[in-house]
């Protein structure tokens, strides 16, 4: 077994260094090693490698086409994020961001289930300092739902993963079709669906993906999700369950986005809805479909990383975080505009985009396997998709009038080369399909630019923009907040609460501790009546005898210790004669 | 319902929906094709289904907003920044 250093270890401990001892040219270093674990991945070749030992446990790493997919776009898009944030002077981002892509390259390089799981749960650490990069209240209080949601996934994992060691002796990363309908594969696909916020347990990721620093966000949107969605297709292809609640994941979040004021909150929703597409592109499990679930999850790693990487330099150059106030960006910085539709065409799945080549792959798979449900569904979402990012979001920020009297501030030059090479990259995938597809982990002989798909595409969208230039006053943006399936969650909460209050604590006080008190009451009063005896008799004594003991002691040494140095050497010499004398004589 | 403030996109739009219903009645007929599902032999079915679709979004999306939606200031926790 060849000895490998592990990408990952790199990351984390440079990520470490960066952290504790920063400063902001240190930011400098964590692009230079981002860089460094791009070439890195690059050169992997595929094969089983040890790359830890501990107490004689080895820790494995495998390299084949599903983990390199990943591991490529995960370093190129983390090298892209820390150029982004470049300028930023803010502990909680290059050196976090650096172990957050580390960890994420470790999970799909993870060939043992003890590595996959410490990298899981180093991605949901790390993801926490991210979102409380902001350094504000709302973040404090999202990194605190956010850990609660992952505390949970982490210990469904745990679980799962103990199960499988105890009844099944499953040590590997692996498919888990053979133990499906056991407890510990509904606890592992629930730990990874909890990662991939499918509904209804997706709130954490609008609350706290909106609530982290801009540049956190970028990071945060890439790394958990795309993480989730390569444990699905590695553990759980062709999992009946989760192709359908994908589709259904693509849908519920198109309409939330529809709904949304926020950007970044808009965003996220759209995260749900493409995950969705990956999620049902794993459930269908064909080898087009997880094809197609790849080249997604590696596409939508790349526009969604422009969408949130142009969101944020439009909040860092207004400083406004809102649609409805808003309005004519594009004619103030027309780059960022750029950026940003190229990102929205791509998340859209328009023509020459790498959205189109790659979506295009998870719905004809849906086609070609006969499930009408799941097509209809992410035909949907994508309709959904495109009007609310293209034209809800990109007209209420871009073009239009000013909704308020903002200033524009400039924009650094690693934001825009960071947002150029992420949206070139987009242009690039969705012109030269073959290319991209040569890296998929199975042979892949679809064709996205036949005359048939590319007008069917055009149509379907513009009818969208035609009908949504129809009805853009009925669902104009409004300072409004949405309440999301959290709502439960805070509801269930307080009904425990007054469960607690209103009915355990009183029957409690009235019958259980009426019981207790007759008991507690003897008990007490008997037990003061001995300390009161016991502090009269001995700690009184002790209290008021024992320091005029040492006083007197005290006195009397200090005749003895009066501080001369040759009385101390005669007393010395003549105990050493004592002893030496005994020693003698015995 | 016509809205007057994108009288200009509306018209553009509406140029590109008649091109590209032109183009997929001719590739209706002139091409020959295996769909899977038989819907799709309808013509021009995805602009259809996007106007579907685009209507059944905003239908719901109102809806929605009369049940979920709150004023910014209306809820209690530290929502959102």
């Amino acid at each position: 077994m060849s000895v490998i250093i592990h990408p990952s270890v790199i990351g984390i401990l440079f990520g470490l260094f960066i952290f504790i001892f920063y400063r902001r040219i240190l930011n400098y270093l964590a692009f230079f090693v981002s860089v460094l674990i791009f070439l890195y991945c690059l050169n992997l070749q595929e094969g089983v490698y040890n790359y830890l030992t501990i107490f004689n446990y080895d820790f494995y790493i495998k390299v084949d086409k599903l983990s390199l997919f990943f591991c490529y776009v995960f370093s190129l898009i983390g090298m892209v994020g820390i150029l982004y944030s470049l300028h930023e002077d803010n502990r909680l981002v290059p050196g976090p961001a650096l172990i957050y892509m580390s960890s994420a390259i470790g999970v799909t390089l993870s060939y043992d289930l003890i590595s996959f799981y410490a990298f899981w749960e180093m991605l949901a650490f790390t993801a926490i300092l991210l979102i409380i990069s902001s350094r504000t209240k709302e973040a404090y209080f999202s990194t605190v739902r956010y850990a609660i949601i992952h505390a949970v996934s982490g210990l469904c994992l745990l679980l799962g993963m103990l199960y499988l060691f105890t009844h099944y002796d499953i040590k590997s990363v692996a498919t888990f079709s053979d133990i499906r309908g056991t407890l510990p594969y509904y606890l592992i696909l629930l730990a990874v669906l909890i990662n991939a916020a499918m509904p209804p347990l997706h709130f954490w990721l609008p609350d706290s993906y909106s609530n982290a620093s801009i540049y956190g966000s970028v990071f945060l949107s890439v790394f958990t999700t795309k993480s989730a969605v390569y444990a699905l297709l590695r553990m759980f292809p062709g999992e009946p369950i989760i192709s359908v609640a994908g589709a259904l994941m693509a849908l519920y979040g198109v309409i939330y986005a529809t709904l949304e004021n926020n950007p970044r909150r808009l965003l996220s929703y759209l995260i749900v809805s493409q995950v969705g597409f990956m999620v049902c592109g794993a459930g269908l499990g064909s080898q087009e479909a997880l094809n197609g679930a790849s080249a997604h999850a590696f596409a939508h790693i790349i526009y969604d990383g422009v969408l949130f990487m142009s969101a944020g330099a439009v909040i860092y150059s207004t400083g406004l975080e809102r649609l409805h106030l808003l309005g004519g960006y594009a004619r103030r910085n027309p780059w960022v505009a750029l950026y940003f539709f190229v990102g929205a065409l791509s998340i859209s799945g328009l023509p020459l985009t790498s959205g189109f080549v790659s979506k295009s792959i998870t719905i004809h798979s849906a086609a070609d396997l006969h499930k009408p449900l799941e097509y209809l569904l992410m035909e949907l979402a994508s309709v959904g998709t495109f009007f609310s990012i293209v034209m809800r979001m990109g007209f209420n920020i871009f073009f239009g009038e000013p909704k308020s009297n903002y200033e524009v501030k400039p924009i650094p030059w690693n934001m825009h080369a960071a947002m150029f090479i992420a949206s070139f990259l987009c242009i690039l995938i969705g012109i030269l399909p073959s290319y991209f597809y040569k890296l998929l982990p199975y042979p892949e002989h679809f064709i996205p630019y036949t005359f048939t798909n590319v007008v069917n595409s055009l149509s379907l969208f513009s009818v969208a923009a035609l009908i949504y230039f129809l009805v853009a006053k009925i669902i104009a943006p409004k300072p409004i907040i949405n309440l999301d399936t959290e709502w439960f969650f805070i509801k269930l909460s307080r009904a425990f609460v007054y469960l607690l209050n209103k009915i355990l604590v009183p029957s409690e006080y009235r019958y259980v501790g009426e019981f207790y008190r007759f008991l507690v009451d003897k008990m007490l009063v008997r037990v003061r009546e001995v300390l009161v005896i016991m502090n009269y008799i001995y700690l009184r004594k002790v209290a008021t005898e024992v320091p005029q003991k040492v006083y007197d002691l005290s006195i009397k040494t200090a005749k003895f210790y009066d501080g001369n140095m040759l009385k101390y050497l005669q007393f010395l010499l003549i105990f050493l004669a004592i002893l030496l004398t005994v020693m003698i004589l015995i | 319902m016509l809205n007057k403030q994108f009288r200009r996109e509306i018209l553009i739009a509406l140029l590109i929906v008649v091109l590209m219903f032109i183009l997929s009645l001719y590739d209706y007929l002139v091409h020959e094709h295996h769909h899977a599902f038989s819907f799709e032999n309808i013509p021009f079915f995805t602009g259809l289904l996007g106007i579907i679709g685009a209507l059944f979004i905003t239908v719901v999306v109102k809806i929605l907003e009369k049940i979920v939606s709150r004023g910014e200031d209306s809820y209690e926790r530290y929502y959102t920044s």
